[in-house]
């Protein structure tokens, strides 16, 4: 009899898991196989039922690992560099897990409450992380981590927030992972870490950000707010706000292609809005920046008075929301224009350009300098202008053609009526009239 | 006979104003038809030359396509393509990328770029110039700075 | 010595310019028949459009480059860039538009007046032919922008070709250049367009004009019975005749101009052989063929649909044959004038139908859905509602 023949379900779990060619020894100890006779063997063996007496599995059994010995149990394969070798698996696992906040507690304050491996992989079932059903499957890890730190009771016990979980899934990066399916997007390890899960503090956040955000953290970085030591960087804009836990992380600007969407909304309603109606459309909500952020730059810009930061931030969202217009009203044109027999192939390649100047906005205005964003929405504007001026000539172009058309036939019906003039005149000088017809 | 002779003037404006007729629409036809057969400037993204199969490029792989007559070099890179002037600036012949060096190799006197286009060794005077790479919908494009 | 001068003692000197004087002065100088109208003018736009065609044809040529990757973009290139090149795509479109319309009105009046009885029968052979050439010319030309419209409209014209009896299938291979429409095809119908069907066609135009002058116009005498041209009382080609044509291509070539400024031929998106656009449909003078192609269906009834659609045309070419009774004039000749305006009012019918096939129309206040075959479903609307509820 092998271990399987009693624990059934175990057995199933494991041998679909990718542990299915390493034995139940190698961490549970005990024999293997077992020789039983068959009065004994339907003694012990439960068909679903408990055993009705304990199975003595032999000396060398260690039975149901202790959850404190887990990391070190599956380190003795995990940390091993020449077993681990051939399937290509990194084993500083638990070098980092020890460095982590789980690690840390069980380590110096003994309490097993803390994640261990197999509270994240499973213990029978480990899957590999790309299996859709594995637990840190990117879609899952939220859910897994959630095991735990949506648990009121428990995370009182370490002073911890449960409202993270929430937040994250409400956030910019929860609804990309969970509702649009992007696995790319970050799930709670990206930026915790998975093995080393510990929160980055706010001197560091800019550099977990930075990893994707490349070009906000750098032009953030030359921002008079990237020299204070109190700002929480990144989050303390893009948090959520105050009251939140810094896990709604929010675009607080627009994709472009939202802004046509919005337009075109607009447009849909109202045939010719004014620019203030435009703006409003655009931007539904334009001092929403203010209303996440105001608060803690209420710690610092205390005297809104005399603070003359403020004014220049609202002149900086202006110009930058006058872009955002001036581009969408090209956009357009360049579609109505284009219905028409006018090609504008040409200038659509031009415009993109703007596109371009409009994505890089997004980055630059973390410089928070009015400067810059003004270099580069004037670069915008030379660009709209641009197509804005060929197509301008392009639609001259077609005018002229329709106004050609009047010339063109005064000059064919004089020549014509000439023609006809002509031609009576020389019938009557060369045709004699025929006889009256007989019939 | 009598009927155009009593009006000799009138005869001779109609048949002015026929002859003119003529000649207008002879010209109308005449001249646009020279002014299209006289080359047009390309205007505006003309000068813009697509990459072909560069969505099929692994990063790390480059590509030697002709903008405005020169051969322009294009690499792809992890983050996007970036495209050099595959002239080198030393005596004009045309450089290679080795995508596991990551340099731009000039065949006739062993001269190298970096990724960037900056001499790293070898005779060259002046860095390769960099081309706009555009990517539109999918389709990348190349064009002068 | 006047240069003109020089000129005709030089040739004067070589040839017999006399005689060749003289022949050229009998024919432009040559009396057409009194009655000679308004609708004998058909014929000379028809060569004057031929003309047309083929100076923007060349012109066209200088830019455009027939091979799936460039063709549209040439195009694009002559209508965007080049100068007036808008301008020579849309007379050369609309050229031939106009060229097939003005070739049927021609046709039209040879009819009516009895042209095509003896002498003139191969006249009207030949003209038959011109105007079969004249529409390859269109549907190979249609194909050369390489647009979708004109991808799917070959496609499924080449398709048709497949229904003639026992060599359909050789047949659309042969005309596509391989089983679908490709480069082969567009290679093909380019050759066909700018080489052998321009050169068909002019040797074909110089035997119909011709045969014409050798015969003269026709009388509305009895056949047998025509007599001369009384020398006083016909119509001497130049310049009375050439002025009236004058009148009518003047005005014609401001139609042409017009019509391509304010109604231009759209150069739409490139073909694309993986996605078929909805309704596709041919050109006007092939509707009331494409309808008539779809009344027949199953293998036999294929069949019988390519021999419906070439009766017309043989009966064309017959006809001369057929009809052979000795009156002219189109009054006393009911049964052939009636035979004539059927035969046009079923075509228009036919044509309609194939434009109106497929669309919703509103008749007598009430939305009707047109099938394929151009039968009116009316549009019930409650059903439309029901609909839009799931």
């Amino acid at each position: 009899m092998t271990c399987g023949t009693c624990h059934v379900e175990a057995k199933e779990q494991w041998s679909g898991s990718v542990h299915a060619s390493i034995r139940c020894q190698e961490c549970h100890g005990g024999e293997g196989t077992y020789t039983l006779s068959s009065d004994e063997a339907a003694a012990y063996v439960s068909r679903g039922d408990a055993p009705s007496r304990s199975f003595d599995h032999g000396p060398s059994f260690a039975g149901p690992p202790d959850r404190r010995q887990i990391p070190e149990l599956c380190g003795n394969c995990h940390a091993d560099v020449e077993r681990m070798n051939p399937f290509g698996l990194r084993t500083d696992q638990l070098a980092r897990y020890w460095t982590s906040g789980h690690g840390k507690t069980l380590r110096e304050k003994g309490d097993d409450r803390v994640a261990v491996c197999t509270d994240c992989h499973g213990n029978h079932d480990v899957l590999g992380s790309r299996d859709p059903n594995c637990k840190t499957h990117p879609k899952n890890i939220p859910d897994t981590c959630a095991t735990c730190h949506v648990d009121t009771a428990l995370m009182g016990e370490f002073d911890l927030p449960v409202e993270v979980v929430e937040e994250y899934r409400q956030s910019v990066h929860g609804t990309l992972l969970l509702e649009q399916g992007d696995t790319g997007a970050p799930t709670c390890a990206t930026c915790h870490g998975n093995h080393s899960a510990m929160p980055p503090g706010f001197a560091t956040v800019g550099a977990v950000c930075g990893q994707c955000h490349q070009h906000a953290a750098i032009e953030f970085a030359k921002s008079v707010h990237s020299t204070l030591s109190d700002h929480k960087g990144c989050v303390q804009c893009h948090g959520g706000g105050e009251g939140r836990h810094f896990h709604l992380i929010e675009r607080i600007t627009k994709p472009t292609g939202l802004l046509i969407q919005r337009y075109e909304h607009l447009l849909a309603s109202e045939p010719s809005p004014t620019p203030q109606r435009i703006n409003e459309a655009l931007n539904p909500d334009p001092r929403r920046i203010m209303e996440h952020a105001l608060p803690t730059c209420m710690e610092c810009h205390d005297d809104l008075e005399d603070d003359e930061s403020l004014p220049k931030l609202f002149q900086l969202l202006e110009e930058i929301a006058k872009a955002e217009q001036r581009y969408v009203a090209t956009a357009r044109r360049l579609d109505e224009v284009g219905q028409g027999v006018l090609l504008v192939d040409n200038q659509r390649f031009k415009f993109e350009d703007a596109r371009t100047h409009l994505i890089e906005l997004a980055p630059l205005q973390h410089t928070l300098d009015n400067s810059v964003i003004d270099g580069k929405v004037d670069e915008l504007n030379v660009v709209c202008a641009q197509v804005n001026k060929e197509l301008d000539e392009l639609e001259r172009g077609l005018r002229l053609r329709r106004g050609a058309l009047i010339p063109i036939w005064v000059f064919a019906l004089v020549f014509a009526g000439a023609c006809y003039a002509k031609y009576k005149r020389l019938k009557l000088r060369h045709v004699k009239p025929l006889p009256a017809r007989s019939d | 006979m009598t009927n155009t002779e009593k009006h000799p003037t009138r005869r001779g404006f109609l048949d002015w104003l026929i002859g003119i007729g003529t000649s207008v629409t002879g010209l109308a036809m005449a001249v646009p038809a020279l002014m299209y057969l006289w080359p047009a400037a390309r205007t505006g993204g003309s000068d813009n030359v697509e990459v072909e199969g560069a969505s099929d490029m692994a990063p790390g792989q480059s590509k030697t396509v002709q903008v405005g007559g020169k051969a322009v070099i294009v690499v792809r890179s992890h983050g996007g393509f970036e495209a050099y002037s595959a002239i080198c600036t030393h005596l004009g012949c045309l450089v290679q990328w080795d995508g596991t060096k990551r340099q731009f190799l000039c065949p006739c006197h062993a001269a190298a770029f970096d990724a960037q286009g900056r001499v790293v060794s070898g005779p060259p005077p002046a860095p390769l110039p960099p081309y706009r790479v555009k990517e539109v919908a999918g389709k990348v494009y190349v064009s002068p700075t | 010595m006047g240069l003109s001068h020089r000129i005709k003692s030089f040739l004067d000197d070589r040839f017999d310019t006399a005689t060749a004087r003289t022949i050229i002065d009998q024919q432009a100088h040559k009396r057409l028949p009194p009655h000679t109208s308004w609708f004998h003018v058909f014929g000379s736009l028809s060569l004057l459009l031929f003309v047309s065609q083929t100076i923007t044809g060349i012109l066209l040529l200088v830019y455009y480059r027939p091979t799936p990757e460039d063709a549209h973009q040439s195009i694009q290139y002559i209508t965007a860039e080049v100068h007036f090149g808008w301008l020579y795509r849309q007379i050369h479109a609309w050229g031939a538009t106009l060229m097939i319309l003005v070739v049927l009105l021609h046709m039209l009046r040879t009819y009516f007046h009895g042209a095509y009885k003896k002498p003139r029968e191969l006249t009207w052979i030949t003209g038959v032919l011109i105007f079969i050439l004249t529409i390859t010319f269109g549907f190979t030309g249609y194909l050369l922008p390489w647009n979708q419209i004109a991808f799917w409209a070959t496609t499924v014209g080449t398709e048709s070709a497949n229904k003639v009896p026992y060599i359909g299938g050789w047949l659309r291979y042969l005309l596509r250049g391989g089983d679908a429409v490709t480069g082969e095809t567009l290679s093909r119908f380019f050759v066909l367009h700018v080489i052998i069907l321009p050169w068909l066609l002019t040797g074909l135009v110089v035997i119909h004009l011709l045969l014409m002058r050798l015969n003269n116009l026709t009388t509305l005498e009895r056949v047998g019975e025509e007599k001369p041209v009384p020398p006083d009382s016909g119509i001497p080609f130049f310049p009375v005749h050439v002025a009236k044509e004058g009148v009518v291509a003047v005005l014609l070539l401001a139609v042409l101009v017009t019509l391509s400024v304010l109604a231009p031929w759209e150069i739409g998106e490139p073909a694309d052989p993986l996605s078929t656009p909805p309704h596709i449909k041919p050109e006007w003078y092939f509707l009331p063929s494409y309808q008539l192609l779809k009344y027949f269906e199953g293998p036999y009834g294929a069949m019988i649909g390519i021999v419906a659609c070439s009766v017309p045309f043989l009966l064309l070419f017959l006809w001369p044959f057929l009809d052979r009774g000795k009156e002219r004039h189109p009054r006393k000749r009911p049964l052939a004038v009636a035979f004539g305006v059927l035969g046009l009012v079923a075509a228009l019918f036919l044509g309609y139908l194939g434009h109106i096939s497929e669309t919703e129309q509103t008749f007598f206040g009430k939305r009707y859905h047109i099938d394929l075959l151009g039968w009116p479903h009316e549009i019930v609307e409650e059903q439309g509602d029901a609909e839009q509820a799931h």
